[in-house]
């Protein structure tokens, strides 16, 4: 074997895929496209699902680390018999114990305050994503097992969840002999993904070590390499601020819940992790199970059609004051051989950043509740990553920009991120949208930014762009000049514009 | 179970940061919107803007000219029924790409016996970590040969077709932590067996 290093690119890797050309595939017969014309005559027209109207926002939804949102128009709608479906695993099945022991602003105001004032959370989170409708008779195939309609893929994995951000998966060995952490450190910017290697079955799995360092404060630069299994739960706090929302009793794994149900209408797609066979699955009406002690959510269920297409559960649920310092650090095994990447960034403090940048930090000067800075980095050039959407989005390379600043601030479990960038082609970056993409947590929106002129601050009279509906992170940006400016997180749209109006530049 | 597998991706270390290397083009909105009306010739025109990319796939699922043929025509015809439950959140690529993957995977398990038999090793790793010694002796072709059936799509995907990590390992239904560790031992061997392919530096 060479003795040179071979090359561990996180992109494609150019001369490899040109020595590949030997081994593309043979062109189709000449008859192909006419016997496939042939076919699709005989099919039955398609039928087109109607259009997406806009839909106001209602109410930012967002948790842990600064994400899970969950924004669309929720309509009361009753789910009959819902609080029947038992909790598989748990041992019981949710009891009804009283009508509507609170109404859904209580619900609310109490998993607020729970976010406001967390610290961590653990527990073992399950998600379950049906395969195929029981009245499909359609059988599918996952991960080479062939399973029957109705029937529900399981997932689980012990979580711990920071209200600065920082999260801990593990997989454990269920049995097969695999098992993998992952680990996001906010204070130190750093992500750990390992997982050993493995073989049984008819399947193998190499030796996964990953590390990342460099993270930016917040979006839109990248931050952390996943979100937390619980961050998912912030369905919770969208559902609970529904005006229609209905909020009944009952028992789970023991626990006094309050259980929201509301309709999605019309229903949104719902993009939630790598599985492509749920990728494009479509949701009519959401459960929330909300802990009535703590406020956290416990439960999300996802209906279509009378069908529950996912489960995310959570069970052993503790809130903890204390977690043990090495937590969220990992130190690979001695010999792996590490993936790692390097986003760039490095602490700064706002009050010496324009030396480094060349302009004055942009900072808000009113922030919800009792937010307060946690986190400013700094990088000389940067990328805005768009997993998954690079062939999506054409103006991808607009948004190659130098000098960003990134400033979080937060509470409790709630952020909001801050930056500033000096792009290389404004012009062409004010075609898009800098969030485009940022994750595959959200979905991707189709109705154009809604714009709105700014009333106070340093950018008094300029016009911003912001979306705070579906299932995107609410965000707003600026251009002006080559600056960049973007305000994202867990806000409302109120609150985003509130922050905008009161962006002033720090001067020394 | 992997460690990415029940995370909430929002990326990865591995984040295809490198847009020049990617395939940006997207087929004409104005085609994928017709076609999700029911427009049949837009339908055939979307398919063959993204024919080359699934032909790969479903090529190196099946490795049979004709099988490969029946499956495509089968996958769109999957795809047009599907048409109403697409709603754009991943590009029409992306989705056209994981329906011909599964369609793929489905014809391999339908096979019959005698014949899937043969095909096992597409699934299973056949040398996943091959001793130096082996590999310096290796040639491309070779090293290809000995490649898994996953590892070859995961290759074929981020470095023949120029996808992401991420929408590599959704047309593959795999965590991109996952996609990224086939992808890391297949390049590693690829890498060693293009070496061998060179014709030799004189001294």
């Amino acid at each position: 074997m060479t003795d040179q290093p071979i090359p561990m690119t996180p992109r494609p890797d150019a001369e490899l895929g040109r020595a590949l050309e030997r081994f593309d595939p043979p062109g189709l017969a000449a008859h192909f496209w006419q016997s496939l014309a042939d076919r699709l005559a005989l099919e039955s027209d398609v039928i087109v699902p109607p259009e997406r109207r806009r839909r106001p926002w209602l109410r930012l939804a967002a948790v842990a680390a600064a994400v899970a949102v969950v924004a669309v128009l929720f309509l009361w709608f009753g789910l009959p018999g819902l609080d029947e479906v038992r909790v598989p695993g748990s041992g019981q099945g949710p009891v009804v114990v009283g009508p509507e022991p609170a109404t859904a602003a209580e619900v609310l105001a109490s998993i607020e305050q729970a976010y406001l004032n967390g610290t961590f959370v653990h527990g073992t989170a399950v998600v379950r994503d049906l395969v195929t409708p029981a009245d499909s008779g359609e059988w599918a195939n996952v991960d080479g097992v062939e399973m029957p309609p109705g029937s529900y893929t399981e997932r689980r994995s012990t979580f711990y969840e920071a209200a600065d951000g920082s999260s801990r998966v593990n997989e454990p060995d269920d049995g097969d002999g695999r098992w993998g952490v992952s680990i996001y450190n906010a204070p130190l910017r750093t992500s750990w993904i390992y997982a050993p290697e493995w073989s049984g079955g008819n399947s193998w799995a190499a030796e996964t070590a990953f590390l990342d360092t460099g993270a930016a404060a917040g979006p839109p630069d990248w931050y952390a390499n996943f979100v937390g299994v619980y961050g998912y739960a912030g369905f919770a706090l969208a559902a609970a601020a529904a005006p229609d929302a209905k909020v009944t009793g009952a028992l789970y794994d023991g626990r006094p819940v309050w259980v929201l149900t509301c309709s999605v209408h019309p229903g949104p797609t719902i993009e939630t992790g790598p599985e492509a066979s749920t990728t494009y699955r479509q949701v009519d009406r959401i459960a929330i199970t909300v802990d009535e002690e703590t406020g956290y959510p416990l439960r999300v269920r996802e209906f279509y059609k009378g069908d529950m297409w996912r489960e995310t559960r959570v069970e052993h649920f503790e809130v903890l004051s204390s977690v043990p310092d090495d937590l969220f650090e990992f130190h690979f095994p001695k010999g792996t051989k590490i993936e790692s990447s390097d986003s760039g960034f490095r602490d700064v403090d706002l009050d010496d950043a324009r030396s480094e940048t060349g302009y004055p930090p942009v900072v808000p000067t009113w922030l919800p509740g009792d937010f307060a800075l946690r986190q400013a980095t700094l990088a000389d050039v940067s990328d805005i990553p768009v997993p998954g959407e690079q062939g999506i989005r054409p103006d991808y390379d607009a948004l190659a920009s130098t000098d960003v600043l990134s400033a979080r601030y937060g509470q409790g479990f709630l952020n909001v991120t801050v930056t500033t960038r000096r792009l290389e082609d404004p012009e062409t970056a004010k075609r898009g949208d800098p969030f485009d993409g940022v994750t595959e947590f959200y979905m991707k929106y189709e109705e154009p930014p809604q714009k709105v002129k700014l009333t106070g601050g340093a950018f008094k009279g300029s016009t911003a762009s912001m979306y705070t509906i579906d299932l995107v992170l609410p965000h707003l940006w600026l251009i002006e000049g080559d600056l960049l400016v973007t305000v994202a997180g867990d806000a409302s749209a109120k609150e985003l514009v509130r922050i905008a109006n009161s962006l002033e530049l720090l001067r020394d | 179970m992997i460690a990415t597998a029940t995370l909430t991706a929002k990326g990865s270390p591995l984040r295809g940061t490198n847009a020049t290397a990617v395939d940006a083009s997207e087929v004409d909105p104005a085609v994928l919107a017709a076609a999700r009306r029911g427009d049949r010739a837009a339908f055939v025109e979307l398919l063959r803007f993204y024919e080359r990319r699934i032909r790969h796939i479903a090529w190196q699922v099946l490795g049979d000219q004709q099988a490969m043929e029946d499956v495509l025509q089968e996958a769109a015809l999957r795809a047009f029924r599907g048409l109403s439950s697409f709603r754009g959140d991943s590009g029409a690529g992306t989705w056209l790409c994981r329906i011909a993957y599964t369609t793929s995977v489905d014809h391999v398990r339908r096979r019959p016996r005698e014949v899937a038999a043969g095909d096992e090793e597409l699934w299973e790793a056949a040398s996943p970590d091959p001793g130096d010694s082996i590999v310096a002796r290796m040639t491309l072709d070779e090293a290809f040969e000995a490649l898994s059936g996953e590892q070859r799509i995961a290759l074929l995907l981020v470095d023949r077709e120029g996808l992401d990590y991420n929408t590599a390992a959704e047309v593959v239904g795999i965590a991109p932590g996952t996609l990224a560790s086939r992808l890391f031992r297949a390049r590693q061997l690829l890498r060693a067996a293009l070496e061998n392919d060179q014709p030799e530096v004189q001294r």
